[in-house]
C-alpha cells in the first residue's frame, strides 16, 4: 500500500523553488518576421509600378503569340 | 462567411463614399481660384483624417445596428459540459502596488475557484517589491489554502511583459491548454472564466478570445469620467469591431484567453534590427502576436457580450498621457511590422489603426497650422476693378454654405457616436436607471462630451510631441504605471502644462486678426485651460462629489460588483510592511528561508566581483549607498545571504 502511493507523491527536487511547479521547458520557436526597411517599401512600389503595367499591357501579347 | 464579407464591403463603402462626399465639398471651396500647394496640402490631410473620424463613426453605426437587432456578434459555438482543460492565469507584475496586486488574484480566486492555477509572475526590478511579493505570496497561500497559487521572480526583466509571458510558456507552458493574461490592475469574474474556457473547448480553431476590459474602480473625477465613457459608448464600440472583424480579430494584451500550443508555436517575437524607438523588442506585443497567430491560420475573437472583465484606468489626465507615450512608441514602431511578409490584410488594417492613433495628432495639427496660414495669407478680392478703362463690380462668392455643411457633417462624425451609444443605453430601461436614470445620464453625456472636446486639443499638442520626439529617435522606457487615486500637486500640473496655455494663448493672438478666430475657440479653449482642467479633474474629492450627485454612474457602482467590491475591501485592509522589506531578508530568519527557497534554481549572479566589494560595503555598514541594483545583486546570491544574514 505504502509502496502505491509513494508512486504518485510528487517527485522532489532539491533545485527548484517551491513557488511554481517544476518546468517542464520547451522553446519556443522565434517567429519570422521580415521588418519593413525605407529600401523594401521603395522596391515594393517600383516592383509594382513595373508590374501593372506589365501585367496590362504584356500579358495580351503573350496570349496572342500563344494563340 | 459571405455575411461577414458583405458587412466589410459595406463598412469600406460608407467610408469611403462619406469621405469622397466632404473631400468633393472641400475641393469645391478651395480651388475657385485653382489650387495652390498649400491648398493641395490641406486637401490631403482633410481626406485622411475625415476618412479617419468616418472609420470610427461608421463603426459605432454597425455597432448600435449589432445592438439594434441584436446580432450575434461572436457566432462561436456555445460552451457545451464541464471542461477538462487546464487552464492558467497568469498576473505578469512590474514594481507594482503589492496590496492591489494580490487583492486582485485573491477576489478573482475566490470567484474562479480550485479549477484555474494562479501565477504571479514578478519581473519586479526594486528589491524591496520583490521581497515583500514573496510575503504577501506567502500569507496569500497559507490563508487560501491553496497549493495552486504560484509565484515566480525574474532577475532580469528580459522582453519586458511579452518576454515575461515567454518565459512563463516555455517553464509551465506544456501543463496548460489554455492561458488568461491579467494586467496589475484587471479583474475578471468566475463566471467570465468558465464562460472563455467553454469557448475555448468548443471551438478548436480559435487560439485567443479577447474579453473587452470594461473601466471601474477608480474615484479620481478624470478616472469617473472615463470609467462613464466606457460604460456608455464601450459597448457598441466593442460590438461594432466585433460585427466586422469576426475571426480576424485583435489581442489587446490583458483580459484575453490563449491556446498555449498555438501561442508557444507561432507568437516567439523577434527582436526587430536596429536600435529603440523603431528596432529592438517589439514593445506593443500584443498586436503582433494576434498578428502571427492570424498569419497561422488560427482564429481569433473578440467576446463583447461576455461580461466580467475588467480593469482600472489612469487616475489623472497626466498618468493617462504618460501611458500614451509607452503606447505611442509602441504602435509607431509597428510600421516596421505592418508590411512584415505573409500577414493577412486585417491584421494589417490592425496595426495600421493602433499607428494612425496616434500619428492622426500630428496630422490634425498640421492641418490647422496650413489652414491658419492660409487664412492669414487670403487677400480678399478688390470690391471693384477695370476691364480696360470700365470699372466692373467684383462677383463676390460665399462659401459659408459649403464649410457650414463640412463642419456640420464633422460634429455629426465626432458626435454621433455619442448619441447612438447613448440611445442604445435609453433603449434599456435596467441601463438608463444603473447609470444614475434618464436626466443624470443626459447630463453626464454632455459634461463629458464638454470635458472630451476641452481634452482633445491638450492631447493633439501631446501626442504630436510624442510623435515627433519618437521619430527624432527618443526611445521611452515602459516603467510601471500610477494607479493610485490622487489629488495632483499644482505646481506638477503647471509644469506639464504650461507649454499648452502658451501654445494656446500664442494661436490666439496670431489668429485673432483673422476673420475666423470664432472657428478655432473650441480647440483654443482647452489649451487655455489646460491646467486648471488636469489640476481638477484628478481629485478624487470631486470624483466622489460627482458621484453623489448622481453623475458619471456606472452599473458596477449602481448594482454592485462582487469581484470589485472584495478586492477594494481587500486592498482596504491590507497592511504593508513596518520595516525595508529588503533589510528583512537579512535580519528574520523566516523571510530569509522563504526568499531561499524561492531563489531556488534561479541562475547565481554572474557579478561576483560586485558581489565581494558589496559584501566588503555591508561589513563596514556603508550600506546607504547601495543603489537598487546592488540590493538587488545581493538579494540574487544565496551565498551573500547566508554569508550577511545577522546570527
Amino acid at each position: 500500500m505504502d509502496s502505491d502511493s509513494r508512486a504518485f507523491e510528487v517527485p522532489a527536487e532539491a533545485g527548484f523553488s517551491p513557488g511554481a511547479p517544476m518546468p517542464c521547458r520547451r522553446s519556443m520557436p522565434v517567429a519570422t518576421l521580415t521588418a519593413w526597411t525605407p529600401a523594401a517599401v521603395l522596391g515594393t512600389v517600383v516592383s509594382a509600378l513595373l508590374a501593372v503595367p506589365r501585367a496590362l499591357v504584356l500579358a495580351p501579347a503573350v496570349i496572342r503569340r500563344r494563340a | 462567411m459571405p455575411e461577414l464579407v458583405a458587412r466589410r464591403w459595406i463598412f469600406f463603402f460608407l467610408v469611403l463614399a462619406s469621405t469622397a462626399a466632404a473631400v468633393t465639398r472641400m475641393l469645391g471651396v478651395l480651388q475657385f481660384d485653382g489650387l495652390s500647394a498649400r491648398e493641395i496640402v490641406i486637401l490631403v490631410l482633410f481626406a485622411i483624417l475625415f476618412a479617419w473620424i468616418a472609420a470610427s463613426f461608421w463603426l459605432t453605426v454597425f455597432g448600435a445596428v449589432a445592438r439594434f437587432t441584436r446580432a450575434d456578434v461572436l457566432p462561436l459555438k456555445k460552451p457545451s459540459g464541464i471542461s477538462a482543460a487546464r487552464t492558467a492565469i497568469l498576473m505578469p507584475v512590474y514594481n507594482e502596488d503589492i496590496s492591489r496586486v494580490f487583492s486582485g488574484v485573491r477576489a478573482i480566486r475566490e470567484q474562479a475557484g480550485p479549477d484555474f492555477d494562479f501565477y504571479i509572475l514578478s519581473d519586479s526590478t526594486n528589491p524591496a517589491s520583490w521581497v515583500a511579493e514573496e510575503l504577501e505570496w506567502q500569507k496569500l497561500t497559507a490563508s487560501l489554502g491553496a497549493s495552486n497559487v504560484f509565484y515566480r521572480h525574474r532577475a532580469r526583466n528580459e522582453g519586458r511583459k511579452a518576454g515575461n509571458i515567454q518565459d512563463f510558456c516555455e517553464n509551465w507552458g506544456q501543463l496548460y491548454d489554455y492561458m488568461v493574461i491579467l494586467d496589475a490592475d484587471s479583474l475578471m469574474t468566475g463566471k467570465a472564466l468558465s464562460e472563455l474556457v467553454g469557448l475555448m473547448d468548443a471551438n478548436p480553431r480559435t487560439a485567443l478570445i479577447q474579453a473587452p476590459p470594461q473601466l471601474v474602480g477608480r474615484t479620481s473625477l478624470f478616472a469617473r469620467i472615463q470609467q462613464f465613457a466606457s460604460s456608455v459608448y464601450g459597448p457598441i464600440h466593442a460590438a461594432g469591431l466585433a460585427w466586422l472583424q469576426g475571426p480576424d480579430g485583435n489581442y489587446w494584451g490583458h483580459n484575453a484567453i490563449i491556446r498555449v500550443r498555438a501561442f508557444m508555436q507561432h507568437c516567439g517575437l523577434p527582436r526587430l534590427p536596429g536600435s529603440p524607438p523603431f528596432g529592438g523588442e517589439i514593445m506593443s506585443h500584443d498586436f503582433v502576436e494576434a498578428a502571427l497567430l492570424r498569419r497561422a491560420g488560427w482564429e481569433i475573437w473578440m467576446a463583447p457580450d461576455i461580461g466580467g472583465s475588467f480593469e482600472e484606468p489612469p487616475p489623472t489626465v497626466a498618468d493617462h498621457l504618460l501611458r500614451d507615450r509607452r503606447w505611442c512608441q509602441g504602435n509607431l514602431q509597428h510600421l516596421r511590422v505592418a508590411f512584415a511578409r505573409g500577414l493577412a490584410l486585417p491584421s494589417r488594417l490592425h496595426l495600421a489603426l493602433g499607428i494612425m492613433s496616434y500619428a492622426a495628432s500630428p496630422l490634425w495639427l498640421l492641418l490647422l497650422v496650413v489652414s491658419a496660414i492660409e487664412m492669414l495669407n487670403f487677400e480678399p478680392a478688390p470690391a471693384f476693378r477695370y476691364i480696360g478703362l470700365e470699372p466692373a463690380l467684383a462677383y463676390m462668392l460665399s462659401h459659408a454654405a459649403e464649410l457650414g455643411t463640412l463642419v456640420l457633417a464633422t460634429l455629426v462624425l465626432l458626435y454621433g457616436p455619442k448619441l447612438l451609444a447613448l440611445a442604445v443605453v435609453l433603449e434599456d430601461e435596467k441601463a438608463t436607471r444603473a447609470h444614475g436614470g434618464l436626466g443624470a445620464l443626459l447630463i453626464s453625456v454632455a459634461l463629458e462630451s464638454l470635458f472630451s472636446t476641452l481634452l482633445a486639443p491638450v492631447v493633439m499638442l501631446q501626442h504630436s510631441w510624442y510623435v515627433l520626439t519618437i521619430v527624432l529617435g527618443m526611445a521611452s522606457g515602459w516603467g510601471s504605471q500610477a494607479r493610485d487615486d490622487r489629488a495632483l500637486p499644482l505646481p506638477y500640473v503647471i509644469r506639464g502644462f504650461l507649454a499648452h496655455t502658451f501654445v494656446g494663448i500664442a494661436a490666439t493672438v496670431v489668429l485673432w486678426k483673422t476673420g475666423a478666430f470664432g472657428w478655432y475657440v473650441p480647440l483654443l479653449a482647452g489649451l487655455w485651460l489646460a491646467i486648471p482642467l488636469v489640476y481638477f479633474t484628478s481629485s478624487p474629492l470631486l470624483g466622489r462629489a460627482a458621484r453623489n450627485e448622481g453623475f458619471f454612474l456606472t452599473p458596477p457602482e449602481t448594482r454592485g460588483l462582487k469581484v470589485l467590491d472584495r478586492a477594494h475591501a481587500l486592498a482596504a485592509a491590507h497592511q504593508g510592511l513596518a520595516t525595508d522589506a529588503r533589510q528583512l531578508v537579512f535580519e528574520d530568519a523566516s523571510v530569509r528561508a522563504l526568499h531561499l527557497s524561492l531563489l531556488k534554481g534561479a541562475p547565481a549572479p554572474a557579478d561576483r566581483m560586485r558581489l565581494w566589494a558589496l559584501r566588503e560595503q555591508w561589513a563596514r555598514k556603508d550600506t546607504s549607498r547601495f543603489s537598487r541594483e546592488d540590493w538587488a545583486l545581493l538579494l540574487s546570491d544565496p551565498e551573500s545571504i547566508e554569508a550577511l544574514a545577522a546570527p
